[in-house]
Parts: C-alpha cells; structure tokens; sequence
C-alpha cells in the first residue's frame, strides 16, 4: 500500500496512535450522575441473574469497540490518500498528446469537430485510468506541456482550455521515458511521431474548399489600379461548386460561380477599381464545407492618391529619375534659391538645403547644412558605414545596407530626434515628429553609393508612406500575432480594442478568426490583414490515417475514485449503523 | 426527618378505636386488661375447677360441688390482662429513601398500630432498630400515652445498616416476658429477612411482619447510565438502567416479597405488604383486616 498524501511511516504512526486513542476513549469510564438508593441488594441480584448474558454482554462491547475502530482507521487511512494495488492495479504514467493543428476544427459526419472528438479520446483515457495514475497533457502548438499529474481534475481542466491554433504544429518532446505516449490526431499536419505512440485518428474523410492564396496587388500597366489575386483549391474528394465573394466594409460586393473538381486549384482575379481604400474581404461559399476558418481571407487596399512631392536641390539625378518613376508621386522640382512654401506640396523632399524654419509639410533632408529645428551642424566627420540599424522604425523597413559605403557625414544632435541608422556614435539618419514628420539623411548622395543600392527606393517609399501615414499592410497567420514596433495598441476593423502585450520591439497580440486589423505604433497606421491561408491545412484528407478510432460516447462516465472515496463512504455507513444499532440496543 | 404533624386526625383516630391488634395466642400480662391472659385469675367468666389445696381462698371453692362430689374444688376464673405489642420499626438509612420516604409510611403504620394497642389498654413497646436496638420506649398503656409515641417517632433519624437479627437478638436476650411482635421495615436486610425472624420466632413471639416497599414505581429519572449509591453502605454500582432491567429489578423485588410471604406462611407469621403507594388509610383499615392483623 502506498499513500499520496503522506509517508508510509507517518499513517502507520497516525494509524497507531489513532487506535490507541479510541481504544482509550472506548476505555475511558464516564463519570455518571449518582443517584442514592435505599439498598443496592435487589440491583445486585438482578446483575446476578444478568450474568448468564455476560458473554454477549462482552461481544457486544467487543463488537463496538471493532466498529470505532474500523470508523477511526478508515478515516484516518483516509487522510493519507492510499492506493491498494490489489484494487487500483499498478500505477501508470500516461503522455496524452492532442493536436491542435487548425485541421481538427474540420467537421465530421455526426456534426462535431475531429478536435471535438479528440477531446472525448482523451477525457476518456483519463476518466478509466486507476486512480494514482499520472498525466501529462501537451499539444502540437508548443504552447501546452503540463506537469506531470495525479489529479485527473487538472488534466481535464488543461484539455478543456486547449483549442486548434494556426501555430505551425510539432510533436512535443515527452521527457519521461517510462509514459504510455498516446498521440490523439486526424494524422494531417504531423506524420512523424515518436515510436511506441500510440495513436488515436479521429480523422475522416470530410469536404473542404479553401482560399490558398489571397491579395491585393497593383495591376502593373497601371500602378494606381488595384487587383485582388484569389486561389481557391478544392480538397473534397468531390467535385464542388464554389460561390466567390468580394467586398469591402459597407461596400458592393463582387460575385462569381465556379466549380472546381477533386483538388483542383482556381486562381481567380477581381478588379478592385470600384473600391475605395481600406478591408477587402474574400470569401466562398460552398456546400458542406467542413472546415470554414479557411473559407474567408482579409486584404488591405491602398488609397490611390498621388502625393505631391516638391524636390528642393541644385540637381540631383537618382532623386529626380526614382520619383519620376514612380507612378504614386507628382513631382515638382524646384530650385533652393527660388523655394517657396505651396499648400498644394504634400510633402518635400531637400537636398543638400534647409530653411531657416521648419515647412509645414513632412521633409526628408539629404545632407542638411546647419538649422538649429533641424539639430543639424555645419561640422563634417569621416565615417565608415552603417553600424547599427532600426529596423523596427517603418521607414528602415525591409531596406538593405549591407554595401553602403559613406564618406562623409555633418554632424547630428540627436537630442530632438530618433536615430534610427548609426555609424558608431555617429548619427546617419534620424527622424522626428515635431513639428511636422522629417527625415534627415546625414550625408549626400554623391558622397555615398546609397542612390545606387537596392536600399534607395524601398527607402524612399517608406519615408513617403510614413509622411503620409498610409504604410504596406502586414499580412499575418492566424493565432498569436506579432506587429513589430512598441508602445502601438491594436484596434479590430471596426474600432474595437484588441488585447495585446509588447515584447521584444514588438507587439503581440492573439486572435482565432480571420480579420483586418490596425496596428496603431509609433502614430502610423499599420493594417495587418490575419488569414488562415496555407495549403497544407486546408488539405484535411491528406492523413496518414486510414480510418478513425470509433468516437467515445459522449455518456457521462463516472470518474474512477481513490480508495479513500470508498474508505470515507465505508466509515459513514458504519456510523449509520453503529448510530442505528446503538439505539435499537444492539450495541452498547 | 421530621414526620408530618399532626400524623392523624381525630376521625381516623376514632377509626382506629374500632380496630383491635389479633393475638391468635395468649400471653401473661402485667395489668388487668381486655386480653385473655394464659393464668387464670380473678375475672368474671367461668374457666375451670381445681382441687384446693391449703391456703387457696375460701371464696373461690364450688360449694356445691362438694355436696355432690365430697371434694373440695376451687373453681378458676379467666384472667384479663394486657397483651404485649412489640412495634420494631427498621430506621436505617434505607428506609428513608424513596420518594415518599418509606421511613414517613412505616412511620404512621407503627403510631396507628400502637394507637390501636393504647386504645385497648394493651403494653405497647416501640423500638427502633438498623444494625442494633437503636431506641426503645418503654411499654406504655392508655391511649393518652400516644403522644409521647409521637414523640419517639418523630425524633427518629436515619442511621446505620440493616441487621434485624442483631437487633432483635438483643432483644430476646434482654427480656423474657413474650407478645406480639410487630416488625415493620423494607427487609433490605443484607443477612437476609429469616434470620431476623427466626430469632423472634424461637423466642415465642406471635410475630406479625408488615413489609413496607416503596418502590413499585421507579422513577423516570433512574434511567440511563447511572452510579446507584446504597444509602447504608454507600458501596456503588454503575449501571446503565433501560427498561429490561427495570422490569428485571420488579421481578427481584416481587420475588423478594414472595419469599418473605411463603416464609411466614410456612411458620404462621403474619404476612401484610404494602407500598408506599398505597393510600396510608386504605392500608390500615383494609389491608391489615385482610391480612388477619387487624379486625
């Protein structure tokens, strides 16, 4: 007999102590009101007569001061929690492993999800294990890894909480060697696991049509028109006709009927011209579709103004060329000594000049002579490349400098603004807020090969997205979703505040269901489109389960309980029965 | 203990003047009296002729019976005398326990019966008794001797053991003169009731026993775990008393009451038992005429 409660030792002490205490009480004489009588001769001839019936006199007592015995000890044994072989069997560890892939959420034929049914597998397993029978509860997401157990309680509770989650899904490592490894799966997302698992499919075959690919993209004869690039790809081993959707927030709706055979894949293209900027939204439709996270996918459309962009500069060739190019910007080129503010100037960009006061518009500034608003200085150094880089601040992102050679450099005071490219101590780029958004860009192009990097539009395009707050939406997987940037909060699509946390330069936050969201950081606007799009999920017949475990009855099954469940019950009905007994005279 | 005063009114005093204490024998008095006494003496009716001898009184010899006869016969006459009432009321502890104390019933019982011996110009002696003769007032006679029975009754304490035949073994060793002798008590006797009688028995006393009990009705609250202390010995005894044994200690007590009736059956004792549950006056006029103690 083991005890989970205490040691050995110390219910064997307990037990004794305990018996020797009831013995003693049993024991103890009460002290009885007296009462005088005239003459105790009759009493005593009457306990005289009485003595023939001693021996049951004495079996009676016996049988009593069995019955406070067996009542004390089993409540004590009770406290200790013990566990009897010959009752429970040999203790068992088990490692119950649920995949929570995105693939369980498919409906069966009998209306519940594989995961649904998972959860029953395991509720199960633990519901029949023996009593002092540990658990280890983990999922496939990495998120879920338990102690080991011996309260069923607990591992119930932790499956209850699990859910499929769009995390890329892995076999969790099971460090304890001696656990029976049960692995409850529909086999889609994870083929390999560890030998001597023992599986339980919940797996069967079940229709899904998913959106694979979705996008919203300039058309490129046109930059300023809009398309939405949608891949749909049919999973059901039947053919299916498939309802196409798409529309923005309050907006018309674009609609199209295709049908696609067993895994065939459509790539469909919408015109998204009658469209203003902001949420597009794809959807299908399709009958019997048994996986529906997978039947919507959100996109972000870019405002199609162009933006007025005043160059300031003596002449400069790659500025000049790269915003001519770009079919977003309207350009207007002037010279520093005929600069003259234009409320019509969306934005300026000066070269190699400054004024006096800062515009009223956002600037970039190449090579800035010395302004006090600007913390810029007449004072050149020597530098020898970029050292450290922000790359979390929206106008270094994505932008390469790894050949950036630059000679020379005026000095910055980073005092009223934030450096976001450095070589050592020294500032190469910073960007501020006040008054208006600028940039300034320490060196000149010419004494650097900055204009001739990869860097040099993708720069440009950021500092012109971030004057004009409208910056590249982010496109995110389903689940726990990072935004880099601190101090941003997030707002759903429709305003709502979205619970999030800053970790690492970024923001997180979680979400089970596709959407457009806007990260708000750093003052800009980020819309981060969050789609359950990949083909391997959507694929939920590609198991390498043939068949699925029958499905548990969902029946209420009565946890096993601990012996001391019975000793408790036991010790309560001998109290009945001793209470009964002592007042039908049967015991004393 | 004081007895309740007065101990009877005058009606049932009167009552008690139609009552006369039963002798079946008779016995040698002290006084003239209303009793038939064993000598023959100087009373009124006729008893028996006896040859004269010198010296006995002219008066008495049957003259005519000498015409007849030739012989000289003195004839004898019936004596009177008062009869002898011994009352032993047991006083020991264990007669005053109870509720009503047994010691107040037999208390009344012994001041009727020697009101009924005063009123009838009989020598009532009273004695109280436990482990020995505790207090004895002398013979008394007339019925204005009651009051100091009364007296002798109500300065009764309780006080020691039971031990009729030690008590009444001193007794027969001190006196010689023989009567009724009345033994009024629970016979809670440890030596047991015989050897108490016994020793009157031999000594020739008409013995009547008046067995008072007072305990037909246990009370409510001798029930449950109890430690019974006896008032004489005050030895203990933990009893946890139900019903059973209740009935079981009737049944003792009934038995107990059995013995001491077949035992005076056996030797022609007079017999009468009642309880303290039974009215005091009822006792006296019907159960003492019933049990042939009293007519």
């Amino acid at each position: 007999m083991t005890f989970l409660s205490m040691a050995t030792w110390q219910v064997w002490l307990m037990s004794g102590l305990t018996t020797a205490i009831v013995i003693w009480l049993f024991f103890l004489k009460q002290r009885h009101p007296r009462f005088v009588v005239g003459s105790l001769i009759l009493w005593k001839r009457v306990l005289e007569n009485r003595q023939t019936e001693s021996w049951i006199e004495r079996l009676r007592r016996l049988i009593s001061l069995l019955i406070a015995l067996a009542i004390a000890l089993l409540m004590m044994l009770a406290l200790g929690r013990p566990l009897l072989e010959v009752l429970t069997g040999s203790q068992r560890e088990f490692a119950i492993v649920l995949d929570t892939s995105l693939t369980l959420a498919a409906q069966t034929s009998t209306g519940s999800t594989r995961w649904e049914n998972a959860r029953l597998h395991a509720r199960r397993i633990i519901k029949t294990a023996s009593p002092g029978d540990r658990f280890l509860i983990a999922d496939t997401s990495g998120v879920v890894v338990t102690p080991t157990t011996i309260d069923p309680k607990v591992a119930l509770a932790t499956i209850d909480k699990m859910a499929p989650v769009t995390v890329s899904p892995r076999f969790p490592e099971i460090t304890t060697s001696d656990a029976d490894l049960i692995f409850i799966s529909d086999g889609v997302a994870i083929h390999d696991v560890p030998v001597n698992t023992q599986s339980i499919s919940v797996f069967e075959p079940a229709d899904n049509v998913g959106i694979t690919a979705f996008e919203v993209r300039p058309v490129p004869v046109n930059p300023l028109s809009y398309e939405a690039y949608l891949e749909i790809t049919n999973y059901s081993p039947q053919t299916k006709t498939v309802t196409l959707e798409i529309g923005g927030r309050e907006q018309a709706k674009l609609f199209r009927s295709i049908e696609l055979d067993k895994g065939q894949t459509s790539r469909q293209t919408f015109e998204l011209s009658a469209f203003d900027g902001g949420e597009i939204q794809a959807r299908i439709l399709v009958e019997g579709d048994s996986l529906l996270i997978d039947n919507t996918a959100f996109a972000y459309l870019p405002s199609r103004r162009r933006l007025r962009v005043a160059l300031v500069t003596d002449g400069n060739h790659h500025l000049e060329t790269l915003l001519n190019l770009d079919p977003r910007v309207d350009l207007v080129t002037m010279r520093p000594n005929t600069f003259r503010e234009n409320t019509d100037i969306d934005a300026y960009i000066f070269d190699r000049f400054i004024t006096t006061s800062p515009p009223s518009k956002p600037v970039l500034i190449f090579h800035p002579t010395s302004a006090s608003w600007a913390s810029s200085t007449s004072n050149e150094v020597e530098v020898d490349g970029i050292s450290n880089l922000n790359d979390q601040y929206l106008i270094m992102r994505f932008v390469p400098f790894t050949d950036l050679s630059i000679n020379k450099v005026v000095h910055l005071d980073i005092a009223s603004a934030t450096p976001v490219a450095m070589a050592d101590e020294t500032p190469l780029i910073v960007a501020g807020e006040t008054p208006e958004r600028h940039v300034i860009v320490a060196f000149d192009l010419n004494d650097s090969n900055f204009a001739n990097t990869l860097g040099f539009p993708i720069f440009i395009r950021n500092v012109l997205n971030w004057f004009t707050g409208e910056v590249p939406p982010l496109y995110r997987q389903l689940g726990t979703v990072t935004v880099p940037g601190t101090s941003g909060y997030i707002i759903s699509a429709t305003g709502e505040p979205v619970a999030s946390s800053q970790q690492l330069n970024s923001t997180v936050f979680d979400t089970s269901t596709p959407g457009l969201f806007m990260a708000i950081t750093d003052n800009t606007r980020v819309p981060v489109a969050v789609n359950v799009i990949s083909r391997k999920l959507s694929n939920i017949n590609q198991s390498n389960f043939s068949k699925m475990n029958p499905s548990p009855s969902s029946e209420y099954v009565p946890p096993k309980r601990e012996p001391w469940f019975y000793m408790l019950l036991l010790a309560i009905l001998l109290i009945c029965a001793e209470w009964l007994t002592y007042h039908r005279r049967i015991t004393i | 203990m004081a007895p309740e005063s007065p101990l009877f009114d005058g009606e049932f005093l009167k009552k008690l003047e139609y009552l006369h204490v039963i002798s079946k024998r008779a016995f040698s008095g002290q006084f003239k009296a209303e009793r038939r006494a064993r000598t023959r003496g100087t009373g009124l009716e006729f008893a028996d002729h006896r040859a004269y001898s010198p010296g006995d009184d002219f008066r008495h010899v049957d003259w005519k019976a000498y015409q007849r006869l030739n012989k000289l016969l003195l004839r004898l006459f019936e004596e009177e005398q008062d009869l002898p009432i011994f009352v032993f009321l047991d006083s020991s502890r264990s007669m005053f326990e109870g509720t009503p104390p047994r010691f107040h019933y037999a208390q009344k019982i012994a001041a009727a019966l020697c009101y009924i011996g005063l009123a009838h110009l009989d020598r009532v002696s009273l004695f109280a008794y436990s482990d020995h003769l505790r207090k004895e007032l002398a013979p008394q006679r007339g019925k204005g001797q009651i009051f100091k029975i009364f007296k002798f009754l109500s300065e009764l304490r309780p006080e020691g053991k039971t031990d009729t035949k030690e008590a009444l073994t001193k007794f027969c060793a001190s006196r010689s003169s023989h009567g009724v002798a009345v033994v009024i008590s629970d016979f809670m006797d440890p030596q047991g009731f015989t050897a108490g009688l016994n020793v009157l028995r031999h000594s020739h006393h008409e013995i009547y026993v008046l067995h008072v009990t007072g305990q037909a009705n246990i009370p409510q609250e001798i029930r449950g775990e109890l430690k019974l202390v006896d008032s004489e010995t005050e030895v203990t005894l933990d009893l946890e008393i139900k019903q059973s044994l209740i009935s079981a200690y009737q049944s003792e007590l009934e038995n107990l009451c059995n013995d001491i009736a077949s035992y005076c059956r056996k030797y022609r004792i007079g017999y009468v038992h009642t309880d303290t549950t039974v009215p005091f006056e009822e006792a006296i006029l019907q159960v003492f005429r019933h049990g042939g103690f009293l007519r």
